[in-house]
């Protein structure tokens, strides 16, 4: 206690540097905390982003992934319907979604351009999210009117081309899983954009059967298995393994590419960043406790010539760098919070990344793991940086010490 | 037995090329319980001197017997144990820790030894009562004199009862009438706790009080006639190199 409070009372003998230093101290964790923050907010929306749009899990073909089909279902699943009960038998599954995609051309009549499209479950569009953003008419109703045209959900470019709106007729033009030629009229049911433009200039959505039918065929391409819990897709992507031996068994991650390579630049960007940031600190605190040692040359000597080990004299000295990096730290952690609370009050829109036309908000997450990891790191290091700096002054003969003026 | 012996002990320093003999083959006895001033100009070395018996630094050559044991300057856990639990340092800027209160810069000492709580407590206040700082035990030194700050440093060279304390012009910072007072004071706690002083000065007013004076010149020492009667039964030869 009372070395605490020497500690403390040392580190007022020079204010000024003792302020800028713990500043800094409180500025660099701020750095860190906030752009590791900002970080992780943006793996923790990309993932939610992933896993709504692919689902956690996603069984498919073994080769689906790998190799282009020859011919459309080429490499298809048979027995969906089965699979889909036995998923969703499954207490972690709270939904699955098949879906076959196929490409072809889409006419008003007049003109006609290249389509994606995909044949899916209508349960799909509650669960999408913010990937996709409804901007006229309704998705795919839930029930099949098998009275009236199929029903085509267009991405917002792809609409613009064909000069559709909601209610204007189109035709659907593909090839079978024959070979053959076949064609079938849409009528237009809801128009939405995902933000990039290249898919919204493509990108259409019917109902999974009226696709099959189309197709010709009974076999879809993909199941997507949403889990209640994002953490249990590892394990239950092992179970499916070895529930469906015959089927390929991927998860979001791959195919989530655009949060793998955000993810690997971010982490790249703001990992030497902290490193540059610890650096600084280290240096700041080292350069402190240089000068401090050097002022206390004397002190330090008288310590010494009453019988104090070098480690005792050191002890103290670590103490007190000690007590300023964690005054800053904890500053820092402080300012934190706040940022995190007024961005969360504030709102502020990040500009759309490269290739989308929508901006998302500027967040920083508060991770304690992330918090405690820094805080110990950043101590451990004003530690290594004050005991550098003690050494030589520590170790300076004891009569030289005492002479010093 | 004499508690420190010094025997040939020579020391230089280098200035440039050239080498600087400061000590040259010097002989001391330091007997118990003596009070014993060692004289001479500015820069004839006395702080060499005393930093050497006082197991600071390490002499060129020459030994030096704490209790007839050979000192070994190489081994330095030693030395600082020796001075630790044997030596105390009077200096003349006083070098009290400013962080620390008076009660604090006394109790140090015995902190570093390990002594129990309130022993240490009880012999701190029984120091600080024995120079006259009752009630001063939670000032910061900087809202002391400069003769209250050398109390209280005779205070932390003396609560740990050592047989030796060195003490370097520890009146040179002080105006002549609390040099007087600190003289006294030291002289006085001498006799009652036993402890041989070494005090290096230039400062006349010391030599009434003392058993022995040594005068160093030109790197050797001289002794000189005490006017203290009892000096003379008490005080070992000095031997002349
Ligand atoms: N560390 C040192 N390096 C070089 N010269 C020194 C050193 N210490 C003392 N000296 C020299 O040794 C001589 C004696 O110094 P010192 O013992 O301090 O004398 P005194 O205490 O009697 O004034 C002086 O000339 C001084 O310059
Ligand atoms: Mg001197």
């Amino acid at each position: 206690m009372k070395w605490l409070q020497f500690a403390y009372r040392n580190i007022w003998r020079n204010q000024r540097r003792s302020m800028m230093t713990i500043t800094l101290t409180a500025i660099g964790t701020l750095g860190i905390l906030s752009t590791g923050g900002f970080a992780l907010f943006t793996y923790d929306s990309l993932k939610e982003f992933a896993t709504r749009a692919t689902g956690h899990i996603v069984l498919a073909h073994d080769d689906y992934f790998d190799v282009d089909e020859e011919m459309p279902v080429q490499l298809g699943i048979e027995n969906s319907v089965e699979i889909k009960k036995a998923l969703l038998q499954e207490p972690e599954v709270k939904s699955v979604i098949q879906s076959i995609e196929f490409t072809g051309l889409i006419s008003n009549g007049d003109k006609s351009t290249i389509f994606m499209g995909k044949g899916v479950d209508p349960e799909m569009f509650n669960l999408v999210g913010p990937a996709m953003k409804l901007l006229e008419g309704k998705y795919l109703s839930k029930r099949i009117d098998l009275m009236a045209d199929a029903q085509v959900v267009l991405g917002q470019g792809l609409a613009k081309s064909m000069g559709a709106e909601v209610g204007s007729s189109l035709t659907l033009l593909s090839t079978t899983s024959e070979g053959a030629l076949n064609a079938m009229d849409v009528l237009v049911q809801g128009i939405y954009t995902t933000g990039v433009p290249d898919m919204d200039d493509r990108m259409l959505y019917v109902h999974l059967p009226q696709a099959q039918e189309l197709l010709l065929t009974s076999k879809i391409h993909t199941l997507s298995i949403h889990l209640f819990d994002t953490h249990k897709t590892q394990a239950f992507s092992e179970h499916f393994k070895k529930m469906f031996t015959e089927l390929g068994v991927t998860t979001w991650r791959d195919h989530a590419f655009f949060y793998t390579s955000v993810k690997n630049l971010y982490n790249r960007i703001f990992g030497v960043m902290g490193i540059v940031i610890l650096l600084m600190i280290s240096f700041a605190v080292s350069n402190t406790i240089a000068m401090t040692v050097v002022e206390r040359t004397r002190e330090i000597g008288t310590l010494r010539a009453l019988g104090s080990f070098d480690y005792e004299v050191s002890r103290v000295i670590l103490l007190e760098a000690a007590m300023i990096s964690l005054i800053g730290v904890l500053i820092g952690v402080v300012l934190t919070g706040l940022c995190v609370l007024g961005l969360t009050i504030l709102d502020f829109q990040m500009p759309p990344p490269p290739g989308q036309t929508e901006g998302y908000p500027l967040r920083i997450n508060f991770s304690a793991q992330l918090t405690i990891g820094v805080v110990l790191v950043m101590l451990l290091l004003a530690q290594i940086a004050a005991w550098i700096a003690a050494r030589s002054g520590v170790n300076k003969p004891i009569t030289e010490a005492l002479a010093h003026v | 037995m004499t508690l420190l012996k010094v025997r040939g002990i020579k020391k230089s320093f280098a200035e440039g090329e050239a080498h600087h003999q400061v000590l040259s083959s010097i002989n001391l006895d330091v007997p118990k319980s003596i009070f014993m001033a060692l004289c001479g100009p500015s820069g004839s070395g006395k702080s060499t001197l005393l930093n050497i018996c006082g197991l600071l630094n390490n002499p060129d050559e020459g030994r030096l017997y704490w209790q007839d044991k050979e000192i070994n300057f190489n081994n330095k856990k030693q030395l600082t144990l020796l001075r630790r639990n044997h030596v105390g340092f009077v200096f003349q800027t006083f070098n009290l820790v400013p962080v620390m209160t008076v009660f604090d810069n006394v109790e140090y000492p015995l902190m570093l030894q390990g002594v129990a709580k309130k022993e240490r407590q009880e012999r701190v206040y029984e120091m600080l009562f024995q120079v006259g700082l009752r009630g001063f035990e939670n000032y910061l030194p900087d809202r002391l004199s400069g003769g209250q700050r050398q109390r209280v440093a005779i205070a932390r060279a003396l609560v740990k009862q050592p047989q030796l304390v060195i003490a370097d012009e520890p009146t040179a910072n002080l105006d002549s009438e609390t040099a007087y007072q600190i003289i006294e004071l030291m002289r006085e706690l001498s006799k009652k706790l036993e402890a041989s002083f070494l005090i290096a000065t230039h400062d006349q007013r010391m030599t009434p009080y003392c058993h022995q004076i040594v005068n160093l010149q030109d790197g050797k020492l001289h002794n000189e006639p005490t006017s203290m009667q009892e000096a003379k039964n008490e005080v070992a030869a000095v031997c002349l190199s």
